[in-house]
C-alpha cells in the first residue's frame, strides 16, 4: 500500500472514530450512561492517537521524499535541510489543517484526562464540544483538503521546495506557537459551554480553564512576537508589524483572552462579571475561527493568504455563524444563573480598573476586526477602500497607551474603594517617576507627543511594579531574618499569580518602550556604489564592496557595509554589516532579503539591499536606525517568564 | 452601594468624547480607495486630487528607466481594456517585472492621462498560489501564517 493510500485510510478511520465519539458523548450525557461516557472519553484518546499517527505519516513522507503525494511535492524538495522538511508539515493549507487537528485532538485528550474526576459533571459535555470541533476539521481534511492526496497523472521526480521566505528558524516556530495558542482556546470554550449546558456556572469551570487560557495567551504572545521578529529580520522593510490581516487575526483572541485573565479575578474576588467572563471565553474562541476564516478563505487580501478557496470560505463562514448562535443562545438561556453577586462601589477601585481594562481590550479587538474586514465589505457594497498602518495606528496608539496607564494604575487601587489618603500615598512615587520619564527624553530632544507620553507612562508603570516588589520584599524579610534574594523568592512563590502578573506587566512596559522608540525611527533609501558614504542619523554608512557566491541551494550577493560614527569618516568602522540577497535555484524569480543589523546600546542600525548591479556596483539600500527596538523582544521574554510563574499556581488554586 | 447615576453618565460621556475626538482627529491618512485601471479610467475625474491605490498589469515593453538614477521609472499598466501611463520616482521592488501585477499608491494628474506613483507593491508570479490577485501591502508573499 502506498503512503498516500495508507494516510487517507487513517484519516477515514479517524473520521469514523470521531463520529462515534461524538455520538457516544451526546447519547451518554443525555441518558447519564456512565459506560457510554467512558467510551466517549476513550474515543477522544483514540482520535488523538490517530491524529498523531496521521501526522507521523505525513512527516515521514516529507523525510522520505515521497513526491507521489501532491502536498509533499508542492512544499518540499530533496535539497532542503531535514529541519525544514519537517516544518513543511504546516507550510501550506492542507498540512496546516492536519497540524491543527493534531493539536486539537491532543489538547482535548489532555484536558479531558486532567479534569474527568474533578469536574465529572462537565466532562460529558466537554467531550461533545471538543469532539464536535475535531470532527469539523477531520471532515474538512478528508473531503476537502487531504494532505495525502496523490498526483493523479504522473509522479514528479522532485518537489518544488518550501517557499524560501519560510526557510527561517523563526518561521519554523512562529506558526506552531500561534496554532498552540489558537487551538488551546477551544478547551476553555468547551468547559464554558459545558457549564452553560449543565447550569453549573459557579467558579468551578473557570478554575479548570484559567490555566489553559493563560497557556493559550502565552503562546499567542510568543507566536505574535516571533512573527514580528521574522518580518523584521527577513523582509527588510525595517519594521515588524504592518497590520496585515493575518497578523491582526492572531492579535484578536490575544486581546480578548488578556481581558478574560483580568476580569476573572473580579469574579473570584467579588462574584461579579460572570456573564461577561463567559462571553469573553466564547468571543476568544470565536475569534480563532474568524482568524482562520480570514487566513484560509481568501476573503481578505493578505501577504499570508493561502489563496481563494470558496469551499473553505463557506464552511468556515458557516462554522462562525453556528458558534455564535449556539454559544450566545446558551448564554442568554442561562443568563438568570449568571447574575452578578457584587456591585461596583467606586471608580477608584481595582474592580473599576479591571472593567476599564476590559472595555479597552474588547474595543481594541473589535476595532482591529472591523478594520481588517472593512476593505472586503467596502468592495462588496461599492468601491474598495484599503486601510493602511496609519489608520490603525491613529486609533491603536492612544488605546494602547491607555492600557499601559491602567497597567500602572491597577495595582495602586484597592479592592472596593481606595481612600484619598491611600491614593496620595500610593501615587506619589510613580507620578514622580513618570514625570522624570517624560522629561528626560524631552531634554534629549525628542518631540513626538505620543512617544513622550509612552516613555512617561513606562516610567510610571515601572515604578509601581518596583514599589510593589519593594513593599512585598520588605514584609517578607521579617525584619531582616531573610536576605533580599531569599525574601524575593519566598514572596513570588507565596503569591505566584500576583507577582508573576507584575513580571508580565514589566515585560509589557519593556515592549512599550520598544514601540515608543519607533516614533524616533530614522529611515533612508540610498543608491550607493562601492566607496560611497551616506549619513544616517548619528551614523555614517559606507558601501565597502560586493561579493557573489553560491552554495547547493542558492546564489548569493552580499554587500559589505561599514557603519561609522558620524563625523569620524576616517576612523575605524564600528562594525561591517553583510546584508545580502539570495536567489534560490528553485525560485529564482523570488529572491529573499537577508538583513544585517548593528545592535548598539538602545538602537539598531538596520541595512537591507534591494537591487544590485554587479557590473557597476550600484546597490540600492534601505537603511534604518530603529531606537529601542530590541526591547520588544526582551520584553516578550520577560512576559513569558512572568506567565510561566503564574501558570504554576495549581496548588494554591485548588485550596 | 452601586455607582451613582451621575457618575455613570459622566463615565459614558468621557468615553464617548474620547472616541469622538479620535474619529474627528483622523486625518484620513492610511485610508485609501483601491481600484483597477479600467475602473479609474472609466471616470478619471472621480479619482483626481487625492491619493489612491491603482491595481494593474505592467504592459511588456513599456518600462523605461533613467540610467543609474535611484529609481525614476516610466511604464504603462493595464487592466480590462484600459491603460494608464505611470511615473514612479522610487526604487522598484525585485518582484517588479514586465507583465507582472502591481499595486501603486499615488495621484492621478489633472488630465487623468498619467499617474504619479509614490509607492509600489509588486506581486511575483508565485508558484504556490497561482490564482491569487495582487498584494495590498509592500511585503513579499509567504504561504503560511
Amino acid at each position: 500500500m502506498s503512503l498516500s493510500t495508507l494516510g487517507t485510510l487513517v484519516l477515514f478511520i479517524l473520521f469514523v472514530v470521531n463520529v462515534a465519539t461524538l455520538g457516544l458523548s451526546l447519547v451518554g450525557s443525555r441518558r447519564q450512561d456512565v459506560r457510554m461516557i467512558q467510551g466517549s472519553i476513550r474515543g477522544i484518546d483514540a482520535v488523538a492517537g490517530l491524529s498523531v499517527f496521521a501526522s507521523t505519516l505525513i512527516v515521514y513522507a516529507f523525510l522520505a521524499g515521497d513526491y507521489s503525494i501532491r502536498y509533499v511535492a508542492e512544499t518540499s524538495d530533496a535539497t532542503m535541510p531535514v529541519f525544514y522538511k519537517i516544518t513543511s508539515f504546516w507550510g501550506s493549507l492542507e498540512g496546516s489543517l492536519l497540524f491543527w487537528l493534531l493539536l486539537q485532538a491532543v489538547f482535548a485528550s489532555i484536558a479531558v484526562r486532567a479534569n474527568k474526576r474533578r469536574h465529572a459533571d462537565l466532562i460529558p459535555h466537554v467531550v461533545t464540544i471538543l469532539a464536535g470541533i475535531s470532527l469539523f476539521f477531520v471532515t474538512l481534511i478528508l473531503f476537502q483538503s487531504n494532505p495525502f492526496a496523490p498526483h493523479l497523472l504522473e509522479t514528479p521526480v522532485s518537489g518544488r521546495g518550501l517557499n524560501p521566505l519560510l526557510q527561517n528558524p523563526y518561521m519554523a516556530i512562529h506558526p506552531p506557537c500561534l496554532y498552540l495558542g489558537y487551538v488551546s482556546l477551544s478547551v476553555p470554550y468547551a468547559f464554558g459551554m459545558a457549564a452553560l449546558i449543565t447550569g453549573h456556572v459557579d467558579s468551578a469551570w473557570q478554575r479548570a480553564v484559567r490555566r489553559w487560557t493563560l497557556f493559550s495567551w502565552l503562546f499567542l504572545a510568543a507566536g505574535l512576537t516571533l512573527g514580528g521578529l521574522w518580518a523584521y529580520e527577513e523582509l527588510g522593510w525595517g519594521g515588524y508589524w504592518a497590520w496585515d490581516p493575518v497578523e491582526n487575526a492572531g492579535l484578536l483572541p490575544w486581546f480578548t483572552s488578556t481581558a478574560f485573565l483580568h476580569s476573572i479575578m473580579i469574579q473570584e474576588r467579588r462574584g461579579m462579571m460572570r456573564g461577561w467572563n463567559m462571553s469573553l471565553v466564547i468571543i476568544s474562541f470565536w475569534l480563532t475561527i474568524v482568524g482562520t476564516f480570514l487566513t484560509r478563505s481568501g476573503v481578505v487580501q493578505s501577504v499570508h493568504a493561502f489563496g481563494a478557496n470558496p469551499v473553505l470560505a463557506w464552511t468556515f463562514g458557516g462554522l462562525i455563524v453556528v458558534i455564535l448562535v449556539f454559544s450566545f443562545g446558551l448564554l442568554i438561556w442561562r443568563l438568570p444563573l449568571l447574575r452578578s453577586r457584587g456591585e461596583l462601589e467606586s471608580v477608584f477601585s481595582r474592580e473599576f480598573g479591571f472593567l476599564l481594562n476590559n472595555w479597552i481590550l474588547l474595543s481594541c479587538s473589535l476595532f482591529v476586526l472591523g478594520g481588517t474586514v472593512y476593505p472586503s465589505i467596502s468592495e462588496y457594497v461599492g468601491d474598495r477602500v484599503v486601510l493602511g498602518a496609519p489608520f490603525f495606528e491613529h486609533y491603536m496608539v492612544p488605546l494602547g497607551l491607555a492600557l499601559l496607564a491602567l497597567t500602572g494604575l491597577g495595582p495602586l487601587l484597592a479592592w472596593r474603594k481606595t481612600t484619598p489618603e491611600n491614593l496620595a500615598q500610593q501615587f506619589f512615587g510613580p507620578l514622580a517617576a513618570g514625570a522624570v520619564g517624560l522629561m528626560v527624553p524631552w531634554f534629549l530632544g525628542l518631540r513626538s507627543a505620543w512617544g513622550l507620553a509612552c516613555f512617561g507612562l513606562c516610567a510610571f508603570t515601572c515604578w509601581t511594579i518596583v514599589q510593589e516588589f519593594y513593599r512585598g520584599i520588605r514584609v517578607a524579610r521579617h525584619g531582616g531574618r531573610y536576605g533580599i534574594v531569599d525574601a524575593a523568592i519566598r514572596l513570588v512563590l507565596r503569591a505566584r499569580r500576583r507577582y508573576g502578573g507584575y513580571v508580565v506587566h514589566l515585560g509589557i512596559v519593556l515592549m512599550f518602550l520598544g514601540w515608543g522608540g519607533n516614533s524616533y525611527k530614522v529611515e533612508k533609501k540610498a543608491n550607493l556604489r562601492p566607496g560611497d558614504t551616506v549619513e544616517l542619523g548619528d551614523y555614517m554608512i559606507r558601501h565597502a564592496g560586493l561579493r557573489a557566491t553560491e552554495d547547493w541551494q542558492k546564489e548569493m550577493i552580499t554587500a559589505d557595509v561599514e557603519v561609522l560614527r558620524l563625523g569620524e569618516a576616517d576612523g575605524e568602522p564600528l562594525t561591517t554589516l553583510h546584508p545580502a540577497r539570495w536567489w534560490y535555484f528553485k525560485l529564482p524569480e523570488q529572491p529573499t532579503t537577508e538583513v544585517d543589523r548593528y545592535m548598539a546600546v538602545g538602537e539598531d542600525v538596520y541595512v537591507s539591499i534591494q537591487t544590485v548591479d554587479l557590473g557597476t556596483g550600484w546597490t540600492q539600500m534601505s537603511l534604518y536606525v530603529n531606537p529601542l527596538v530590541n526591547w520588544i523582544w526582551v520584553g516578550t521574554m520577560v512576559l513569558l517568564v512572568g506567565g510561566a510563574i503564574c501558570i504554576g499556581t495549581r496548588k494554591r488554586v485548588e485550596e | 452601594m452601586a455607582l451613582r447615576t451621575n457618575t455613570r453618565i459622566s463615565l459614558v460621556a468621557v468615553a464617548a468624547s474620547a472616541a469622538l475626538y479620535l474619529v474627528l482627529s483622523d486625518s484620513g491618512e492610511g485610508v485609501l480607495e483601491y481600484a483597477y485601471v479600467d475602473q479609474v479610467m472609466a471616470s478619471p475625474e472621480g479619482f483626481q486630487g487625492r491619493e489612491i491605490k491603482v491595481h494593474g498589469i505592467v504592459v511588456p515593453g513599456t518600462v523605461k528607466q533613467r540610467k543609474n538614477g535611484a529609481g525614476d521609472y516610466r511604464f504603462v499598466i493595464e487592466h480590462g481594456d484600459k491603460q494608464l501611463a505611470v511615473h514612479f520616482g522610487d526604487m522598484v521592488p525585485d518582484t517588479f517585472t514586465e507583465g507582472g501585477e502591481v499595486v501603486l499608491t499615488g495621484t492621478l494628474d489633472a488630465g487623468g492621462a498619467s499617474f504619479e506613483a509614490t509607492s509600489m507593491s509588486a506581486k511575483c508570479p508565485s508558484k504556490y498560489e497561482e490564482k491569487q490577485s495582487a498584494l495590498p501591502e509592500p511585503l513579499p508573499r509567504r504561504s503560511d501564517s
